[in-house]
């Protein structure tokens, strides 16, 4: 398709102000004003400041009431352009942002020294949650790093709100935060050589997204320092001794259902461990009633994400005989099955039965060392000095997130997602 | 006592082929919602597993009182399990390689003059122009398309293969050469035409891309005889390569002289029979619209609740193809479209993977594969 015109334009949804930016060469002025900037838009930071502008725009952020949310971003389009209900962004990201509020003053780590000469990172964000940003902008803002984000074309409008908002809060960040963003058609790739061409060169690359688009910028920016994130889903170890009325179903429930399984963070597939075989179906069932039930406090969207995918996969399992409970129309559906893998998405599950935690533990590192494709766990009813010894051992093979049932999505600044630590990483 | 009801409804599924068979000749001789209703009710009874899909949904197949009550078999579902009723004549498999990582569709044929009854019906109207019932004609065939040789277990191959067996005159050819395509073969080919010869040029959106990529290296550029027809399938259907139709077009058009008007459009996979065809002179103007032929009829469903999309909202394309007597005939695909009045046409939208919102979670290309034949 070479040599045919160019029929889109890039977007620049975030640009420091009055800055000549040349058409040819766009990524140039930008790295070049963000190389120039960092120092003194730094400099000029307090500490203090700083930690009270962060705090205001997580709060905001997590607040349907917000003058985020009444002047900028509007809940039923963000909502939408990240396949969400309305509602359930919101719980969505009260749940993910909580752990994000910092201590009065935010410190810059000693390795960010702000005399030394730096460029900016390139984040890219090939399709994602909306906490994503804010989780990548902390780490940032105490290494002091400036930030290029190429945003996805959808959810442009929100991630460019959160950056207007933060800069509004402190204005000399807008000398070091730009943001573009371009339809993703064949001459995308023009702005995708102009980035990787841009002087200074962008430096470390953070790519997040799928296989392919990993790879694709893995190739281009070899040079680079790269740190990928994705694909990868996360598990629930659920250790059941037949007990009345297990309150995990309903909280799992929330860890699958929380940003509709678009999230690494998301639970896809529960390993039940239980002395009792004859419960397994029972509890299917339990776990896709609570599905159900959740729909009031975290509603479906009107078109789920991989809802195809899913329907598709459900439908398979259900003709090759699996014991399937639940279905997508009344809120998610479990598959009971032998293979340990995700589901497609849409509020579906797996649910493989396990003899003892040994075994469990065993299947959770024979898929990991084979794949990589396991970012957390979320833990009901193991023992608490199992589920110590249990996240030791999985710390080992890079899976370094594991939470009670309930809570896997609510991350902090010590989450190392793909056991990457984000302010070391992007220390100058 | 399962045994004698099994035999029953093999007995049932013989006789039912040919009222299907005499169907497709003649869509007089029965009524489509009589025989997709007793397709259902018999394959119900005869393919395993089948039967799980209604339970699951409280849905006695006995009850129902339309086909379309019935829930659609998943065509990813081909790639895992085997629908077949009364014997395999063939196997087609879609295409994709062992290093793809994706698991391939295959169809088990049980009726392969069907098959080829099938295309007799529905190939020369929109691409030979000639209509149902009138003297066949041969016309210069040129196939971008490999041969059966190369793909021996496509669908797609099996037709172009029949097409030009049956349509071709002698000099029909496949511009192949090394297991290839060749792309100096088929200009060279075209050259010689006549200008009123009609020639046929059968050709994947890619392989017609690759073809004009290489007029640009050629000198000078020859115009195509202004009376060919090219048919043109899978442009929704190659992920790394993906072709913005309209551009295709417009090459065609410049490099050429070929009009978008003589581009027919042909909609197949593997785990239909049957196909549809979109053009210019078939749809009165409308060359987005895919006409089926009388024995197919379409929908639209909500993936979520499987319930039929209504004042032509998009969905994803399920078929009842009456070609799949003899393995699934109700099928839901991975292809999101909107349905014309009564099912019997539909506008293609493309595939539902490539629309829908992706964050970093695994995703679930891993899980489901390409439908492609």
């Amino acid at each position: 398709m070479n040599g045919e015109p160019a029929t889109t334009a890039l977007n620049l949804v975030v640009c420091p102000p009055n800055l000549h930016i040349d058409e040819d060469n766009p990524f140039d002025s930008l790295s070049q004003h963000l190389f120039e900037n960092r120092v003194l838009a730094f400099e000029r930071l307090n500490d203090r400041s700083l930690g009270q502008s962060w705090n205001t725009l997580i709060a905001d952020l997590s607040s349907p009431t917000s003058r985020f949310w009444s002047t900028r971003a509007c809940v039923e389009q963000t909502a939408q352009s990240f396949g969400l209900h309305p509602r359930s962004l919101q719980v969505a990201l009260e749940v993910s942002l909580r752990g994000m509020q910092v201590e009065q003053e935010l410190d810059r780590d000693q390795s960010g020294a702000i005399s030394r000469a730096c460029a900016a990172a390139l984040v890219v964000l090939a399709g994602n949650v909306p906490a994503l940003v804010p989780q990548i902008l902390l780490p940032a803002l105490i290494a002091r790093r400036p930030l290029i984000f190429k945003l996805p074309d959808a959810s442009a409008p929100f991630h460019r709100a959160v950056l207007a908002h933060l800069i509004a809060l402190e204005p000399s960040l807008q000398h070091v935060l730009a943001a573009a963003s371009w339809d993703s058609t064949e001459s995308s790739g023009r702005f995708e050589r102009q980035l990787q061409a841009a002087r200074p060169a962008l430096d470390p690359v953070l790519v997040y997204g799928g296989k392919a688009a990993v790879e694709s910028y893995e190739q281009r920016f070899a040079n680079r320092t790269f740190h990928a994130f994705g694909p990868k889903f996360s598990a629930a170890l659920v250790f059941d001794d037949g007990q009345q009325d297990p309150r995990w179903p309903h909280q799992i429930a929330r860890d699958i259902a929380l940003f509709e399984q678009q999230g690494c963070l998301s639970v896809a597939s529960v390993l039940l461990v239980s002395p009792e075989p004859a419960l397994i179906e029972r509890r299917a069932s339990q776990l896709a009633a609570s599905l159900e039930e959740l729909t009031t406090s975290l509603p479906l969207p009107r078109s789920p994400a991989n809802a195809v995918a899913a329907r598709h996969w459900l439908d398979g399992e259900i003709l090759a005989g699996r014991t399937v409970a639940g279905d997508l129309s009344t809120g998610g559906a479990v598959v009971v099955t032998d293979a340990f893998q995700p589901a497609p998405g849409a509020r579906t599950v797996t649910l493989v039965p396990c003899d003892n935690l040994e075994t469990a533990i065993d299947t959770i590192e024979q898929l990991q060392s084979r794949s990589q494709s396991i970012q957390g766990l979320s833990l009901a009813g193991v023992p608490p000095q199992a589920a110590a010894a249990i996240g030791s051992q999985l710390a080992t093979i890079g899976i370094e997130r594991i939470a009670p049932a309930g809570s896997l999505q609510a991350t902090d600044l010590s989450w190392r997602n793909g056991g990457i630590d984000l302010t070391e990483a992007l220390a100058p | 006592m399962r045994a004698t009801t099994t035999r029953i409804s093999h007995a049932r599924h013989k006789n039912l082929s040919t009222r299907v068979q005499a169907f497709v000749e003649d869509s007089s001789a029965a009524s489509f919602a009589d025989l997709a209703l007793e397709t259902i009710r018999i394959q119900a009874d005869l393919l395993p597993g089948y039967r799980r899909l209604f339970d699951a949904r409280c849905i006695d197949p006995e009850t129902i009182d339309s086909w379309q009550q019935a829930p659609p078999i998943p065509t990813s579902a081909f790639q895992q399990q085997v629908f077949n009723i009364g014997g395999v004549e063939q196997v087609f498999r879609s295409s994709g390689t062992s290093t793809s990582g994706q698991q391939r569709s295959e169809h088990h044929h049980g009726n392969l003059d069907l098959y080829r009854h099938i295309i007799d019906t529905s190939f020369p109207e929109p691409v030979l122009g000639t209509f149902l019932g009138s003297a066949p004609v041969r016309r210069p065939i040129l196939s971008l398309i490999a041969p059966v040789a190369l793909i021996p277990d496509s669908s797609l191959g099996f037709m172009i293969a029949h097409v030009i067996d049956r349509y071709g005159t002698p000099d029909a050819a496949y511009a192949f050469e090394d297991g290839v395509l060749a792309p100096q073969i088929a200009l060279d080919w075209i050259a010689v035409q006549p200008q009123d010869s009609k020639p046929v040029i059968l050709a994947t959106a890619l392989a017609l891309w690759t073809v004009l990529e290489h007029i640009k290296t050629t000198e000078p550029a020859v115009g195509w005889p202004s009376s060919t027809v090219v048919m043109e399938t899978g442009g929704f259907k190659t992920r790394r390569f993906e072709i913005d139709r309209e551009r295709l077009l417009r090459r065609l058009r410049e490099s050429t002289g070929v009009p978008e008007l003589r581009v027919v459009r042909e909609y197949g996979m593997t785990e239909l029979s049957s196909q549809a065809y979109a053009s210019t002179a078939l749809s009165l103007g409308d060359n987005d619209l895919f006409k089926l032929p009388h024995w197919v009829r379409a929908r639209a469903l909500d993936p979520v609740t499987m319930q039929e999309r209504t004042d032509a909202e998009p969905g994803l394309l399920a078929f009842l193809d009456l070609g799949n007597i003899a393995s699934a005939a109700s099928i839901v695909t991975e292809d999101l479209g909107i349905i014309e009045p009564e099912g019997r046409a539909f506008r293609l939208l493309g595939r539902a993977a490539d629309a829908e919102l992706r964050g970093c979670s695994l995703s679930t290309e891993a899980l489901l594969g390409s439908t492609a034949r």
